[in-house]
């Protein structure tokens, strides 16, 4: 052609328009940065990248899946080990979690039924080949030999720092009848620890715990991508939001979820799950709700849904957004897979049954959200620190259904008896006040019971009486703004401490040296309030009149447990005055003296009970005057159940 | 109809009637029951009564409140209901004393003395020990069946399909367990009837006869007996529906009115016995015919005095 050179121009146009589009349809395959979440950027380092394309087998309950784990180096080190927790493997008599239940109770037996296993088939590491040979099973907790809920992987070379590695692993589930949070029961199967996840670095070294009886999970922030092939049937709630469905020829479909800056991620199926959705307008934005019922309990739906609702604007506005676009919230079919909580899904727990006013229902869903924030975006370790996730949960639920449904009926509010959540944290401290500190590693209370009542009832008692200490509002503002700073990363004990410290701007020291560190109890009485004439000694005194007649009226305050802290008491006289003393605890006891034309009517420490770590709230007050009211209520029911007992056995004769 | 109209009334009358019995049994559980929470009385005397807090148990019913003291160490409260569950065995060794009084004085269809009273009962007695230990060898089947109604339940609930079955199959199956136990009630609340009717003391005997007539007259006696029993039950619920609604501060009234409902059960149960009573007596007792109207007696010849003869003038 004559046109030589401008035909190879408009070939290189071409060429190069060709290539502009392809290089603009790359972008347009990309995901964008943000799916799940109602920010425009990652929230967190995102350490950890899966991708797991699993593959659920119904009729067997089993699940086998390829895992592809992309890990950043962000250690500040050269890493060339790698522990994974395999929690599934828990459920086997042999493991430690099994050995501890039968410490607990020498009654417990573990049920074929209940039985779980992961496997892993294989492990490869891009660029090194296959490493299955050198998976080992390792217990740094206890040293049990037959534990294979972690595992550690040498890899031929080192990473180095800020390089990633990538691990693709295959691997097979058999799960058990739900003993603890994973399992299934009849045709509802949750899936949670349901993959080999690695362990996190933290702190200098790597934190990989073992499964115990007492402990819950820890692991880094990243992003999820999961495909999941279940029945066609199956209605499946999951971490983060679902992205596509493609039904299979053979029977199955296929879901596609993506979860982003969340450090874990859980699935629950199950054919008639009853799907309700609703929708939060909080600050970032909305959220959908996502709420799937169990049959018999669809005209709980509203009661969830309520409570959900309560829930998230309290959190909003209090301590901070929830970032992420959905919250799955599953009814489940068994109660021990129920009051859990995964990154953006919980579980909760009731019954067809349950009464309003029992709030149980609530009480657990609204629990299980607060896990979002603490532990889901506040990512504590649950192994060494279980109190800041349980404990300060627990603290917000309190003021949160308090704020809901008042303070003495927050937890109870049923046939004339009501109850505060305040109390019932409280009772279940005292039940175990004076056996483990707040700050030892969660397998090593001395007991199922101490952790639970410690963990939870504890720490939201110790920070229920902080309230007393900086005021309500400061310490609210704190926890926002521990909240705020320590948000998708891991803070320790510490870190909560000193931010508490910071915002009342008060050395507290001596406060959580006692009651984080230690097990000192709180215990305050009057020990004695009594009057007596001035004139004792006059042979013949005159009569009392009173308004004219001098007493001497003495209060003896004792501090009987070992926790020093300081309390207001107040004396009131019976011609109307009040006086109130401040005293720093420091001493075992001490005596206030007046001399008045008037006798002692009442003396009170800790007047409204805000120190709610007083282990006795009925030796803290003294009346002058008897009232019998409380004796004989009490007396009178136990009277009365006493009777119908007997009516009852009397049928016999 | 009527007649069973009829049986449930005079039952009711006879009850009625002796109503003093009733306040005795009741005053006895009254006592008795009371006596058993003194433990309690003391145990809380130096807690409540001078406390401020107490005044969240007084004003209201805070179980938070409740709950801490009662597991107080220094307080242990629930450490006495051993006392109290030995004054309901007891209470139940006095119920059993009573009852052949009471049967007798249905039986009689009048007030007894005390003395007859308390004679029928001594007299009774040992009979009804050696009925209770026949009833509670046939009971234990029953419980056996109740276990085995649980155990199938709990199954059910981890296995079945829907979560409610469960609950179903407890209630229908506790149901039949209850039914199975009025029943063995029935039998042997005939069985001491029986015994007091027909001045029975072969208690095997007894009890055997018992059964037959129990079993052939089931329908009568057992519609009977359920309908009062339901009576009994519908006011124990509606009580406590009562008691749930009243406010907690007023509680004086709200144990006087629990108080009432404890009458009530025992007079359903002693109506229950006057009309199992009244039953067997129309059943089994001929009607005493009415004795012929007695002739004023012929004058005696030698006891009349006769008029004198007439005199002739």
């Amino acid at each position: 052609m004559r046109n030589g050179p401008t035909v190879l121009l408009l070939f290189v146009f071409a060429a190069a328009a060709v290539g502009a589009t392809a290089a603009g349809a790359a972008p347009a395959q990309a995901l964008p940065a943000s799916i799940a979440t109602l920010a425009d950027r990652p929230l967190s380092e995102r350490v950890v990248a899966y991708q797991i394309d699993a593959r659920f087998d119904a009729g067997k309950r089993t699940l086998d899946a390829t895992e592809v784990l992309t890990y950043r180096n962000l250690t500040g080190q050269a890493q060339d080990t790698f522990p994974f927790h395999l929690y599934l493997n828990a459920f086997q008599p042999t493991s430690t979690f099994m050995k501890e239940e039968r410490r607990n109770s020498a009654e417990f037996e573990l049920k074929d039924k209940y039985k779980a296993s992961a496997e892993v088939k294989s492990i490869e590491v891009a660029g090194m080949g296959d490493l299955t040979s050198q998976i080992k099973f390792i217990a740094p907790d206890d040293g049990n030999p037959d534990d294979r809920t972690v595992f550690q992987v040498k890899l031929p070379r080192s990473i180095a720092p800020n390089e990633s590695v990538r691990f693709k692993i295959a691997f097979h589930d058999q799960f058990g009848q739900v003993f603890a949070r994973t399992g299934y029961k009849r045709d509802f199967i949750m899936g949670a620890q349901w993959f080999p996840k690695v362990g996190v670095w933290w702190q200098g070294a790597w934190n990989c715990h073992q499964f115990h009886a007492n402990t819950e999970f820890f692991a880094d922030f990243g992003a999820f991508d999961v495909k999941l092939t279940v029945p066609q049937n199956e209605v499946v709630g999951a971490s983060g939001v679902q992205l596509a469905e493609v039904k299979n020829a053979d029977g199955t479909k296929t879901l596609t979820f993506r979860g982003e800056d969340i450090h874990d991620f859980a699935w629950t199926a199950q054919p008639s799950y009853h799907v309700v959705e609703d929708t939060f307008t909080g600050s970032v934005g909305s959220v959908k709700i996502r709420l799937l019922l169990q049959p018999d309990h669809i005209d709980q739906a509203a009661r969830h849904l309520r409570i959900m609702q309560e829930t998230m604007k309290r959190f909003d506005q209090w301590y901070g957004p929830y970032p992420y676009k959905q919250i799955t919230v599953v009814d489940p079919a068994d109660l021990r897979a129920g009051g859990m909580e995964y990154p953006t899904l919980i579980t909760g727990d009731t019954t067809w049954w349950m009464p309003e006013g029992a709030r149980f229902t609530e009480l657990v869903v609204e629990h299980e959200f607060g896990h979002q924030y603490w532990y889901g975006m506040v990512a504590t370790n649950e192994f060494e620190d279980a109190w800041l996730d349980e404990g300060i949960n627990s603290y917000t639920e309190c003021k949160i259904l308090n704020d809901i449904f008042g303070k003495d009926k927050s937890a109870m509010d049923i046939w004339g008896l009501t109850e505060g959540d305040d109390a019932t944290q409280r009772n279940s401290y005292l039940a175990a006040a004076d056996l483990d500190p707040m700050s030892r590693f969660a397998y090593q209370y001395i007991s199922g019971g101490s952790y639970g009542d410690i963990t939870y009832g504890k720490t939201a008692t110790v920070l229920l009486t902080l309230e007393n200490v900086i005021g309500e509002e400061i310490l609210k503002r704190a926890i926002h703004t521990y909240f705020m700073r320590y948000r998708f990363t891991h803070p320790t004990k510490e870190d909560f401490l000193k931010t508490l410290e910071e915002v009342s701007g008060q050395n507290l020291r001596w406060y959580f040296d006692q009651a984080v560190y230690g097990t000192q109890v709180l215990d305050y009485d009057i020990r004695r309030a009594s009057s007596d004439r001035l004139d004792w000694y006059v042979k013949d005194p005159p009569k009392e009149k009173k308004g004219e007649t001098v007493y001497r009226t003495q209060v003896q305050v004792h501090r009987k447990g070992d926790f020093i802290f300081p309390v207001d008491v107040v004396i009131k006289f019976d011609n109307g005055e009040s006086v109130t003393e401040h005293w720093d605890g420091k001493d075992r006891w001490v005596r206030y003296t007046y001399e008045k034309k008037a006798k002692l009517a009442s003396a009170e420490l800790d007047p409204g009970t805000a120190v709610r770590l007083d282990k006795n709230f009925f030796n803290n007050s003294y009346v002058q005057e008897k009232d019998i009211r409380a004796r004989w209520k009490i007396v009178s029911y136990w009277t009365w159940i006493t009777q119908v007992v007997s009516q009852w056995l009397a049928w016999l004769a | 109809m009527s007649e069973r109209s009829g049986l449930l009334r005079e039952g009711f009358n006879r009850a009625w009637r002796y109503q003093r019995v009733l306040w005795f049994i009741f005053f006895i559980n009254f006592g008795l029951s009371h006596f058993a929470a003194g433990p309690v009385i003391h145990k809380l005397d130096w807690v409540t009564d001078h406390s401020l807090h107490a005044q969240r148990l007084s004003g209201m019913f805070d179980v938070g409140a409740f709950s801490e003291l009662s597991s107080n160490p220094e307080v242990k409260l629930f450490e006495v209901a051993g006392s109290s569950f030995s004054s309901a065995i007891v209470f139940f060794v006095i119920v059993l004393f009573l009852t052949g009084g009471i049967l007798e004085a249905y039986r009689s269809g009048r007030k007894l003395t005390t003395r007859e009273f308390f004679e029928a009962c001594g007299s009774y007695f040992w009979r009804w020990v050696r009925l209770v230990i026949l009833m509670a060898i046939v009971l234990i089947p029953v419980f056996m069946l109740g276990s085995l109604v649980s155990k199938e339940t709990g199954t059910l609930l981890d296995d079945a399909s829907h979560e409610k079955t469960g609950y179903w199959f407890f209630l229908a199956g506790m149901g039949v367990v209850g039914l199975l136990a009025m029943f063995v009630r029935l039998w042997f609340d005939m069985a001491q009837v029986r015994a007091v009717v027909e001045e029975e003391t072969g208690m095997w005997r007894n009890a055997l006869r018992a059964f037959k007539l129990t079993i052939d007259s089931f329908s009568s006696l057992f519609w009977m007996y359920l309908r009062i029993s339901v009576l009994g039950w519908l006011v124990f619920a509606a009580g406590l529906y009562i008691w749930a609604k009243m406010p907690p501060a007023r509680f004086g009234w709200t144990i006087f009115f629990l108080e009432i409902v404890v009458v009530f059960g025992f007079g359903v149960r002693l109506w229950q016995r006057a009309c199992e009573m009244t039953w067997y007596q129309r059943k089994f007792l001929a009607p005493v015919a009415a004795p012929p109207p007695i002739a004023p007696p012929a004058p005696s010849p030698l006891l009349t005095i006769a008029p004198p003869p007439a005199t002739q003038s």
